[in-house]
């Protein structure tokens, strides 16, 4: 699902990669304009450097355990963050008017209200970029028509959606 | 001769010491009636003692007009979302009943192009967040879409060359802006994750393009009252083209199917952001967007479809995007 894959471990992987973003001081994403190879190799060595024993078995990857934990980084030239969803940064929730999280996107943080989605038009994809808490698609009368939990997303969404809340 | 004049004239208190000179000339006026005195003299308008009132609440009027005035011109002023400038566009001589007519007439491609699974396009789209000052700079995506029958998918969405309102390219790339050929991001789907609405590839005639539309915009919800309409025509089409590369006689197909229906009309001819040329097809708004018309490019040539362009009509304050202002746009290769 992400770009940012796990090969076995799954659990022990997220703790390994939430714990690395929470050490580094900047993101594990690379920025827009982070093309540079020694910039991936300079994350990788952080990473080794802060939880040795591990491997690097490919230009962005890193295995511990003979392969049981394998971390794979953005490869350079990616610019979205490892808790990001999509192009939905990490903390919001996005609407998109095209499918598979493509399109004119319209992006939330607060939970306040049912947030109207109307000026990107129609809705057909929905990401939830959220660390905690669902996000739900709503009609036009509040009806539920979609969950999306956190850190999730709907690559085609139903019709009908006119607000998103959480 | 009323009492004080009168009485001036009895009681002259410098009769006994000598006045100056002018003051004696006008005293001597007085005395004599050459001079009116003062009650004599046009007074100016009653003043009534509501005057101090008036002006008050004058002052006060003034007062909160030039505050106003203070505020707003101290006030940062919010700037407009940029967004392309709209598709420049010339007279032309085709009308919706000869575009109707030459689509009968007109051959098919000798070697036609085939339909095929998978997408792909180009375009910008715009990118809203309700916490953050709009964007100053235009930056288009591309997009590949592919998927397999076992409804697992893929998209990737790459940067493109970040552009001024009239489609310059700015240099050097704007802060905020993606390196041109970044990869903004790109999810997987695993097998059954990714469930795709056109299930089944579509047909290459008018008649069965137009049943396979409307079979996709009945699962929407979207009620049939009458004809279908161009717009919502072209929502399901370029819905389909979200999963789809449609061959020559498919595009053909949804061509015809589109002109065909009500809410459509010419609008004449450009050349598209791609450097294409095309005829412009002006497709009223829908339902299903109602603030947004929209325009159809199409290549009279080859019966392919070019590109298309949403327009919000109103625009919208909270997001500083002007009336009349392109929202995105999407080139088909």
């Amino acid at each position: 699902m992400r770009n940012t894959t796990i090969g076995r471990g799954r659990m022990a992987a997220l703790a390994v990669i939430g714990a690395i973003a929470l050490v580094l001081g900047t993101p594990l994403a690379a920025s827009a304009a982070d093309k540079d190879s020694d910039v991936l190799q300079a994350r990788i060595d952080a990473v080794l450097a802060e939880y040795p024993g591990g491997v690097q078995i490919a230009a962005n990857e890193i295995a511990w355990d003979e392969g049981a934990v394998v971390l794979t980084l953005d490869a350079p030239g990616s610019a979205f963050g490892v808790l990001d969803v999509g192009s939905c940064a990490t903390g919001h929730y996005c609407a998109y008017n095209g499918y598979s999280l493509s399109g004119s996107k319209l992006s939330f943080s607060s939970c306040a209200t049912p947030q109207p989605t109307g000026i990107i038009g129609t809705v057909r994809s929905v990401a939830n970029a959220r660390t905690s808490g669902s996000v739900y698609a709503l009609n036009s009368g509040g009806g539920i028509l979609a969950t999306i939990g956190a850190n999730g997303s709907l690559p085609i969404a139903p019709g009908g959606i006119t607000d998103l809340s959480c | 001769m009323d009492d004080l004049t009168r009485l001036l004239r009895e009681n002259n208190p410098f009769r006994d010491a000598p006045l100056p000179e002018r003051a004696t000339r006008r005293l001597d006026d007085i005395i004599s009636g050459r001079r009116e005195t003062r009650h004599d003299v046009a007074l100016p308008p009653f003043r009534s003692h509501r005057t101090p009132a008036l002006l008050a609440g004058v002052a006060f009027v003034v007062t909160l007009v030039v505050v106003a005035l203070v505020l707003v011109s101290v006030r940062p002023q919010v700037a407009m979302a940029v967004t392309p400038n709209l598709l420049e566009l010339r007279p032309t001589v085709t009308t919706i009943d000869t575009l109707r007519e030459d689509l009968v007439k007109s051959p098919l491609n000798p070697r036609p192009t085939a339909t095929s699974r998978g997408a792909q396009w180009e375009g910008w789209f715009i990118q809203l967040d309700a916490d953050r000052p709009v964007a100053t700079f235009i930056q288009p995506q591309r997009v590949q879409i592919a998927w397999g029958e076992d409804f697992s998918g893929s998209s990737r969405i790459v940067a493109g060359t970040p552009m001024a309102a009239d489609g310059s390219v700015i240099e050097p790339v704007p802060a905020g802006a993606a390196v041109p050929g970044t990869t903004l991001y790109e999810e997987t789907w695993g097998p059954g994750e990714y469930p795709v609405p056109f299930p089944e590839a579509p047909p290459e005639d008018a008649a069965g393009m137009r049943g396979y539309l409307d079979a996709f915009l009945a699962s929407l919800g979207v009620t049939e009252t009458g004809p279908r309409s161009a717009g919502e025509y072209l929502y399901a089409l370029s819905s389909l083209m979200q999963f789809w590369t449609l061959g020559d006689a498919a595009q053909r197909a949804a061509i015809e199917v589109i002109v065909s229906a009500p809410g459509i009309q010419v609008a004449g001819e450009t050349i598209d952001r791609a450097g294409r040329a095309g005829v412009v097809l002006d497709i009223a708004p829908t339902e299903l967007e109602p603030g947004y018309r929209t325009q159809l490019v199409i290549d009279i040539q080859s019966w392919r479809l070019l590109a298309v362009e949403r327009i919000s009509i109103a625009g919208d304050p909270d997001f500083h995007i002007a009336p009349d202002s392109v929202t995105d746009y999407t080139l088909w290769r």
